[in-house]
């Protein structure tokens, strides 16, 4: 048995579709919190450190609680997305736009596991143009077509890349945008020194009605006396760590199936930190949960 | 290549709409850039800006600030500008650089408001757009900040849309308040010119909106959801166009035009300029020479419901060809410039109407106002009188 097939064994190929106009449309069930605000987080940090990793395990495990989860992926490589689309890429906004000059929600909104909605912001080639802008066009392409009123997402999550280094890449933390952000951070020296600078872009941005911050996330490497590093670091931004996750080789296997730990190894100690850390970014999460967690 | 235009200039862009918009209100409005659209709105797209007051001033966008942000030097500026006199607000007004930069509108008028301490707006216009989706945001944005809840009994009316882009000018106003005030309307307050800072806050309290220009339609509607205020639209210009209002003010029911037949026509007029300006036009045109046949078009702002069969949106100036070749009309009335567009095949003669949106000050010297009165009649009976010449003077017979 190869390799391949093995993985297959493990985890059926999820399918992936397009959002159609009618499925988009369609009401929610009675009690679903129609008039509830989106609870929108963006998650930021150090290039590599995990971020799209754990977005997309959150995100499928904020689905299996049984809520409507947008996933939008923030940088030009567009593969945050990937590990629930069964590791295929999907054409992303700009990729659309670039295409075809007009576009509509279902040629770049795919459903992907547990129906969580996956967009790709997408972006220029390397070496050219302009990736910050390309998110602003994104974005307001989504707003343009109504994005959140038509798909009604409980929970909007932002995966952006790396740190806050234009406006491009503030752009999900302005206002009207996400509410919160989430650092995702290592105890290794730069993950932590970007968290810093991004709390710092944060706290310059205070007086414009920016987002708020909400943790950190930390996303073990396994370094030597990591939790408390990570922790010290929080308390010197003034936040906390809002969950921990072990580094663990599930991740990797799981990946290589295109897909998450949630859903590859649902039954496994990774699966249940990221159940886990979902309650935290959960919409009913309430400040005496939140505060529980920590 | 649609949007290609190789025979008109760049139109009056939005951030001259919104600059327009606020000119009258004691606001200090910053155009964010590094020269040229300011110099654009102030030299040529307001006919107000050498003979009105208005504290316009430019950013003074370098590359280096596009480049590093800057936004505290644009903040201390404003800060010094500021301290000029007593402002009513502050208005940001974006351009293709900031655009492109990502500057945050939004985030800067929070921030520079907390500052100041005076109501501040960030307006993202990005002179991609068209000057009557300005004016749209201007409105839009006044109203929220300013406009008060009604109290009391409502009563009189607000005109929406007067804006000078679309050639209004005082005269114009007076006018249409004067016929709003013998249908016992008294003007409450009028949104695209006029120097009544107070009477914004107190447009809710109106009983009816008067729309018109189709630029104002969709602030109309907003404001009929928020506020309940119904409206009806249409420009008074003449007996016909008062009349029609006026039905439409008492909610009685219109009268409708006397029909001629198609091979009764006496010639074809294509009109070309802002929607219900043109519209005004045809109604009188057609109620002193019923056998013409009035076709209406325009670049800007256009609403379907109040377009006729064969009336034509001019998305670009390809479309605006196309209406020219098929109408084959006998005589088109627009802003000089369109001269360019009639295809060389067309016998049709040309009747100069200039449109500040387009060609701004270009043909300062032509006739910019709206005509009432006499003045009206003479005009469209001059139109008449040249249609009929042209079809007369045809030397291929016009198809059947």
């Amino acid at each position: 048995m190869n390799l391949e097939s093995s993985r297959r064994d493990v985890c059926d190929a999820p399918k992936v579709s397009s959002v159609s106009a009618r499925e988009v449309r369609a009401p929610r069930a009675p009690g679903a919190g129609a008039e509830k605000p989106i609870r929108k987080i963006a998650f930021y940090g150090k290039g590599g450190i995990g971020k799209s990793t754990t977005v997309s395990n959150l995100s499928a495990a904020l689905a299996q609680r049984g809520l409507r989860v947008m996933q939008i992926g923030c940088d030009p490589k567009s593969d945050s997305t990937k590990t629930l689309t069964a590791g295929r890429a999907v054409p992303s906004v700009l990729d659309v736009l670039r295409a075809k000059g007009g576009s509509r929600l279902e040629d770049f909104v795919f459903e992907g596991y547990h129906g969580v909605f996956c967009v790709e912001a997408g972006g220029p080639q390397p070496g050219i143009g302009c990736a910050g802008r390309a998110i602003i066009t994104a974005f307001n392409r989504l707003e343009e077509l109504h994005a959140y009123e038509e798909l009604k997402p409980d929970v909007v999550l932002f995966d952006v890349l790396g740190d806050v280094v234009c406006g491009g890449f503030a752009m999900p933390m302005r206002y009207g945008y996400a509410d919160e952000v989430a650092i995702v951070s290592s105890g290794e020296m730069m993950a932590l020194y970007a968290a810093h600078n991004i709390a710092q872009a944060l706290n310059n941005f205070s007086s414009r009605g920016y987002a708020k911050l909400a943790g950190i996330v930390q996303n073990s490497r396994n370094i030597v006396n990591e939790d408390a590093l990570v922790a010290q670091a929080a308390e010197e931004i003034k936040t906390r760590v809002v969950g921990i996750i072990p580094r663990s080789d599930l991740v990797q296997e799981a990946e290589n199936a295109g897909k998450t730990v949630v859903e590859c190894f649902p039954d496994s100690p990774q699966a249940a930190v990221y159940a886990e850390l979902s309650r935290f970014f959960h919409p009913d999460a309430d400040a005496t949960l939140r505060e529980a967690i920590l | 290549m649609s949007y290609l235009f190789q025979y008109l200039p760049p139109f009056a862009a939005d951030y001259s709409g919104v600059a327009s918009a606020l000119h009258d209100l004691g606001g200090l409005v910053v155009i964010h850039d590094a020269s040229g659209c300011t110099g654009s709105f102030t030299g040529y797209d307001e006919p107000r800006w050498f003979s009105g007051k208005s504290s316009v001033y430019c950013s003074g966008l370098r590359e280096f600030d596009a480049i590093v942000g800057n936004d505290e030097r644009l903040l201390d500026n404003i800060r010094n500008a500021a301290q000029a006199k007593d402002f009513n607000f502050v208005a940001l007004i974006g351009s293709p650089v900031p655009m492109l930069v990502g500057f945050d509108f939004d985030g800067f008028a929070r921030m520079a408001e907390a500052d100041l301490g005076i109501p501040v707006f960030g307006f993202p216009t990005t002179g991609f757009a068209r000057y009557e989706q300005g004016l749209s945001a201007a409105f839009f944005a006044l109203a929220d900040r300013f406009v008060e809840e009604p109290r009391g009994e409502a009563d009189g009316a607000n005109i929406l849309g007067a804006s000078p882009l679309d050639n209004f000018d005082a005269g114009a106003v007076a006018s249409i308040a004067a016929f709003l005030e013998r249908n016992g309307l008294p003007v409450v307050s009028v949104w695209g010119q006029g120097d009544e800072w107070r009477s914004i806050p107190k447009a809710a309290g109106a009983k009816l909106n008067v729309v018109v220009a189709a630029s104002a339609l969709p602030f109309a509607r907003y404001m009929e959801s928020r506020w309940n205020i119904p409206w009806v639209a249409g420009l008074p210009l003449g007996d016909e166009t008062e009349s029609a209002l006026e039905n439409r003010i008492r909610r009685r029911p219109e009268t409708p035009r006397a029909r001629v037949r198609r091979d009764e026509k006496s010639a074809t007029i294509f009109l070309v300029g802002e929607q219900f300006r043109m519209n005004a036009f045809r109604e009188e045109l057609l109620s002193r020479h019923p056998r013409l046949e009035v076709t209406v078009g325009s670049f800007f702002a256009w609403d379907a419901a109040y377009a006729e069969v064969g009336d034509c949106p001019l998305p670009n100036e390809d479309e605006a060809i196309r209406c020219l070749r098929e109408g084959d009309f006998d005589l088109v009335v627009g802003d000089p410039l369109l001269r360019e567009l009639i295809p060389d095949s067309s016998e049709a003669r040309f009747v100069e109407e200039a449109h500040y949106g387009l060609s701004a000050r270009l043909y300062r010297d032509h006739v910019l106002s709206l005509r009432f009165g006499s003045a009206l009649t003479a005009f469209l009976d001059g139109i008449a009188e040249r249609a009929l010449f042209a079809r007369a003077s045809r030397k291929e017979p016009v198809p059947a």
